[in-house]
Formats: structure tokens, C-alpha cells, sequence
């Protein structure tokens, strides 16, 4: 009873306080680098991405001076705070198989130019619905990450994991074991895993799974328009409801990594007063996650889209729907369009031009 | 021991400590030892741990100014002509959940399969600018430390966890049907869901007056992050707010009467271009007119997607 009541749990190798919760599975000492498994059972492979935690504050220093965004600014950014942090990661390969069947309502429309009896030029627009039935077997393979922390924050961490992929993985590398590297030079603070193996396993089949569904209602969809077209010459599938409408999806676990402790370098600057936050990968300094000033010429530019949007596709807009009613329907629903695009605008670019920062991030 | 009124006591059967808890409490947690007992049943439960604070006030205060400052419509000279007038910590608690729930199907027993983890508030009345589906930062959980409460006001949950794991796991519940419904008719739902402990979360309230008026903020005391805030709308930036509703109204009016005209259609062209701009006139002056601007931190909360 006593480890839970505030004494703590210390490093087995160098007797540091350790932050543990009764979720950890592992907890990484901070000043050493040793891993302290909280339960036998869970025993597992960890590997970590060495940090450039000595270059932090040069990874910073180039993107101020470097970023386009930013050189302008970088005289008067101050930094407040930078850190090395790793995160516990798990990474999966998940392989799917769905035998889809379905439905399906197709509309299609057709437009026809014709004549009047005195001669002018109209067009028309005719719909009609088909039902199609559509099925096959779809086989894929997902890579799910999973951070091995519950309920937590992710916004930052899910593009950090973008650029891992595209950069240590895609490089034919991963992480080294823990006990290989100089823990001084690399050094941080590690966030203790929460998430055990066989349930990182369960996550990535749910999350592979979910990603299915999207995926195959998609080919299911082009199957339908496809064949309605096939049927129906000259005309143009535009849209697809389902009657019957079954993914069934069946996922196996082919691949999990070890933990994978990935390092992120977070900075704290103010500029102007304005305190503004900026994400680093640990292992080549790329900015991932940044919020950024903005500028009174962005939020002008901003304004200055608002007042388009509700000029020239809200007024033009609905000018044209007028001068065309009643000889040209295209001309009217091209104008009817631009003048709900022009409201929605208007909206949407007056909210942005009155944000406090602008976010960038590595998709 | 006399109680007050709508208090119960409560004996620690760890430590023996005595103390006073609202009579609707369900679970109890002992201030002196941390000891976490499930009142109608006197079982101890273990899992309960807290965040530790890690922002001091002055922290937590040039956060709040730092943020005001960003925000457009706040007045240029706020870190100057504010200042702060009250802070205190509130230990917050929050009841943790693993989501589970499988819906099985004849020949697919994960037909269905939905697995997170969440948190929720587990008080009634929370504090204001807090939602009940906090996301917390990645960093800092610790075990409980009964010592920093001294630090601050301590809720005692009063909400019952049990009855919030079933609204916890009904989102998860329909998601797995719905899958599970692409295989079988009548799939039967597995709930291995679990209310897995408490945790205690520190937020900083900060009270701070600019102009002889006051403002409210609540930020983590964790790590630091303001969570909403309420700041004064400058009265430069108010001149700003209403000439910019004006422009976009009158901009839109001329810009759609001009092209109106050139397409044959003045009027068509000039209500076309008032009534676009009115979704951005009614952003502008939405600001423009308030007594306070507030912001509240997006992503932390409500990202339960659908």
C-alpha cells in the first residue's frame, strides 16, 4: 500500500523517482535511461529513437530564420522554452478482407439542348434512377500507429507520426535498443507506456477496420456509377443511395512493433508578447506542428476573400440566376451554386481573418 | 463529530482519519492518505492518482496574458493595464474508462470491435469553462500525493461511475452494432468495458481585472495550457470590428450591384451580394458588440467523432 500512497516508485538501477500511475507498463528513468517494467507479464521490446536533444535549440534557430512564414519575424521571436520529449509508440500492420455486397440507387442525369418555335437555344435537364447490384472482395493492408497513452492529447503527435513514417521507416530504419544508446547525449524526458501490447493489437484491428469501411463504400460507389453508366449510355451518374449496403470486415494482426519511443522537441516562443508553441521531430529537427502570428496582411487577405466570396459569387451569383430565369437552367444552377459558395465564404474566411494563429502541420 | 447539514462522515479504513464528505458522495477519497473508498460497500479501491501541479501562478498568469494578447479583438495594451486579482488551484476529478465492446456475430466473434480509452468529469458541477471529455496533455501522471492538496480546493466525486460507464460505452456500443450488422441480423454485444480509477486534475483559476472590470481563465496546471479564457475587447479593435461588418455589407452590395449590371441584373446583383455577406457582417459584429470575447481550447475536448 505504501508505493501507491505518495512514496513513489523509484529507478531500479540509479533510485530516481520514476512518474508512475497504475496504467504504466513501463516507465523509462529520465536521468538514466533505464526501463522499469511495472509487471512481469508484460515484459516487452522497447527501442528508442535517438534524440538530437543537443541541437534543439540550433533546430529552432534555423526554423525561424529559414521558414517563410517566419524570417521576417525572427528578430523579435524570443524562446521561452524547449524540451525533449518521448512518446511511446506502437506501430502495426493489419491485413483486411471485406466481401462486400450492396444495392444500389444510381441517379443519373442528361442534359439536352433543344430549340424553341421561335428559334432560341434552351437546355434541359433530365434525371432518372436505376438499381444496381454490386459485390467482390477487397484485400488490403493497413499501417496503424498507436500511442501507447490513454486519452490523451493527439494533435501534435499524429503528424509527428507522419513525418516518422516518411522519414525512419521509409529510410529502411527503426529504433535501437535503449541499453545501445549514450543516454547523455540523447537524453529527455519519457512518458511511461499505458497501452499493453495485446491491446495496442485490438486497437490497430478496430482502427483498421474503420479505415475499411470508408475505403470499400468508396469502390462500391465507383462500381455502382460504373455499371448504371454501362447501362445507360450518354448519361451521368451523379449520385448513390443504398437499400443493402453490407462491409463485413475481417482483420489479422501481421505486424507490431516493439515500443517505440519517439522523440519530439517542443518549443515555448513569444512574439510581440504572444506565446506561441512549435513542434520538432527528435531525430532531424523538421517542424511537424507550429502555431505561427498572424500578420495584419494575412487577416487582410483574409477580409479581402470575404468580401469576394460575397461580391462576386454571392452577388454574380444571384445576378445571373435572375438574368438567366426561365431560358437557361444550367446558367441558373451555375448561379444558385456560386451564391450559396459565395454565403459560405463569406462566413468561413471572416472566421479565419479574425483567428489568433495560424497552425501548420506535416500531413 | 457533528456533521453539517447534507455532510456525511466518513472513517478511512487505511489511515483512520476522519472527515466530511457531501451525503450524495458515492466514492470517497481520504484527503490525509489518498485512499480511494467505495462508500456503499466500504471497499478500498486503488486505482486513484493525480497530476502533480507543475505551473506556478506567474506561469499560469503570463499564459492566460500571452493568449489574450493573440487574440485579435483584445486591446494592445492588456499586459500592461492588467492585473491579476485571485488565483486558486481546483483538484478536479476525473473517473477513467477502457472501452471495450465486441458484437459477435455466428462464426465472427469480432464482428463488431470498438476499443478506447476516456476520461469524464466526475462531478456534477463543474467549473466553468471546463468540458466533461478533458483530453489530457501527454505528459505528467503521477500517483497520488495527498500533500499538494493542502494546495488547494479538493471536490469529492459525487457523480456514480457506474452509471457513467453505460453512457461512457453507448457511443462505442452502436458503432460496433453498426459493423456488426454487415454480418448478421442480430449480433450480441460483448461489453468488457471497465471504470479503471479516479485521477485528480489541477486547473489554476485566474481572476485578473483590466479597466476596473473582471475576467475570468482556467488553465492546467500541468502543463500550463489555458484552457478558456475571457479577455476586455479593445475599443480600437471594437472601431475595427464594426467598420469591418460595414465594409464586407457595403463591399459586397457594390461589388454585386457592379457585376449585376454588367450581367444584366442591377437589383439581382446588389441583394446577392448583401445577403452573402451577412454570414461574415454577423461574425464581425458578433465580436464587435460583446462585453467580452471568450476562447475555448478546441482540441482537447469533444474530439469523440461520431
Amino acid at each position: 500500500m505504501a508505493e501507491e500512497t505518495g512514496i513513489g516508485i523509484r529507478c531500479q538501477r540509479c533510485g530516481a523517482p520514476l512518474d508512475v500511475t497504475p496504467e504504466t507498463i513501463v516507465a523509462v528513468c529520465k536521468y538514466c535511461g533505464f526501463p522499469n517494467w511495472t509487471a512481469q507479464a508484460y515484459v516487452y521490446p522497447i527501442v528508442i529513437v535517438p534524440a538530437k536533444s543537443r541541437e534543439a535549440a540550433r533546430f529552432f534557430e534555423k526554423y525561424i530564420h529559414e521558414d517563410p512564414d517566419m524570417k521576417g519575424l525572427a528578430d523579435k521571436v524570443t524562446l521561452k522554452r524547449i524540451e525533449t520529449v518521448y512518446v511511446p509508440v506502437y506501430f502495426a500492420t493489419v491485413a483486411v478482407e471485406s466481401r462486400y455486397y450492396g444495392k444500389a440507387n444510381v441517379t443519373l442525369t442528361k442534359v439536352e439542348v433543344y430549340t424553341d418555335s421561335k428559334g432560341r437555344v434552351h437546355t434541359r435537364t433530365k434525371t432518372r434512377v436505376v438499381r444496381v447490384d454490386v459485390r467482390g472482395t477487397y484485400n488490403g493492408v493497413e499501417d496503424i500507429d498507436i500511442i501507447a497513452r490513454r486519452s490523451v492529447d493527439e494533435t501534435e503527435l499524429r503528424p509527428l507520426l507522419v513525418h516518422y513514417r516518411k522519414t525512419v521507416f521509409a529510410g529502411g530504419k527503426e529504433g535501437v535498443p535503449i541499453s545501445q544508446v549514450n543516454w547523455e547525449e540523447v537524453k529527455g524526458e519519457v512518458l511511461a507506456a499505458e497501452v499493453a501490447p495485446q491491446a495496442a493489437q485490438t486497437y490497430a484491428r478496430d482502427q483498421a477496420c474503420d479505415i475499411t469501411y470508408g475505403k470499400v463504400k468508396e469502390i462500391m460507389e465507383n462500381k455502382a456509377k460504373e455499371k448504371a453508366a454501362a447501362m445507360n449510355p450518354g448519361w451521368i451518374p451523379t449520385m448513390v443511395s443504398w437499400d443493402v449496403l453490407r462491409i463485413p470486415c475481417k482483420a489479422e494482426n501481421r505486424w507490431l512493433s516493439p515500443i517505440t519511443l519517439v522523440p519530439y522537441i517542443e518549443a515555448i516562443y513569444s512574439y510581440e508578447g504572444k506565446l506561441y508553441r512549435t513542434v520538432f521531430a527528435g531525430w532531424d529537427g523538421r517542424r511537424v506542428y507550429g502555431e505561427e502570428p498572424m500578420l495584419a496582411l494575412q487577416r487582410a487577405v483574409y477580409f479581402g476573400g470575404a468580401l469576394f466570396s460575397s461580391g462576386v459569387l454571392g452577388g454574380g451569383g444571384l445576378a445571373a440566376l435572375a438574368a438567366s430565369a426561365g431560358h437557361s437552367t444550367i446558367a441558373a444552377i451555375v448561379g444558385l451554386g456560386a451564391f450559396a459558395l459565395g454565403m459560405i465564404g463569406s462566413y468561413y474566411l471572416s472566421k479565419e481573418s479574425l483567428k489568433d494563429v495560424r497552425v501548420e502541420k506535416e500531413e | 463529530m457533528s456533521s453539517e447539514a447534507g455532510m456525511k462522515s466518513v472513517r478511512c479504513p487505511y489511515c483512520g482519519a476522519t472527515f466530511q464528505v457531501p451525503a450524495t458522495v458515492q466514492v470517497a477519497v481520504c484527503p490525509y492518505c489518498g485512499t480511494t473508498i467505495w462508500l456503499n460497500t466500504g471497499q478500498v479501491f486503488k486505482e486513484h492518482y493525480m497530476y502533480p501541479i507543475r505551473v506556478e501562478f506567474n506561469k499560469a498568469y503570463d499564459n492566460v496574458l500571452g493568449l489574450a494578447e493573440r487574440q485579435f479583438a483584445a486591446p494592445e495594451d492588456i499586459r500592461k493595464a492588467a492585473s491579476p486579482d485571485a488565483g486558486r488551484i481546483h483538484f478536479v476529478p476525473l473517473y477513467l474508462y477502457h472501452v471495450k465492446v465486441r458484437a459477435e456475430c455466428p462464426g465472427n466473434p469480432e464482428a463488431g470491435l470498438e476499443e478506447e480509452w476516456v476520461s469524464r468529469l466526475a462531478v456534477k458541477n463543474p467549473i466553468q469553462g471546463l468540458s466533461i471529455n478533458y483530453r489530457f496533455p501527454t505528459r505528467g501522471r503521477r500517483f497520488f500525493e495527498p500533500r499538494t492538496l493542502e494546495r488547494g480546493k479538493y471536490y469529492q466525486p459525487d457523480l456514480d461511475p457506474k452509471e457513467l460507464l453505460s453512457e461512457v460505452t453507448s457511443r462505442a456500443t452502436l458503432k460496433a452494432l453498426r459493423e456488426a450488422y454487415n454480418w448478421c441480423d442480430e449480433p450480441k454485444i460483448v461489453n468488457e468495458s471497465k471504470w479503471e480509477g479516479i485521477v485528480h486534475y489541477p486547473f489554476w483559476e485566474i481572476r485578473y481585472s483590466y479597466n476596473g472590470r473582471k475576467y475570468y481563465a482556467l488553465v492546467d496546471a500541468t502543463d500550463g495550457t489555458v484552457v478558456y479564457l475571457e479577455y476586455p475587447i479593445g475599443t480600437k479593435k471594437r472601431g475595427y470590428l464594426l467598420s469591418a461588418a460595414a465594409g464586407l455589407l457595403l463591399g459586397g452590395m457594390v461589388i454585386g450591384a457592379g457585376l449585376g449590371y454588367a450581367i444584366g441584373s442591377t437589383t439581382a446583383g446588389l441583394a446577392g451580394g448583401a445577403v452573402s455577406s451577412l454570414p461574415g457582417v454577423y461574425k464581425f459584429l458578433s465580436l464587435g458588440v460583446s462585453r467580452v470575447g471568450r476562447y475555448v481550447l478546441g482540441e482537447r475536448f469533444a474530439r469523440e467523432d461520431s
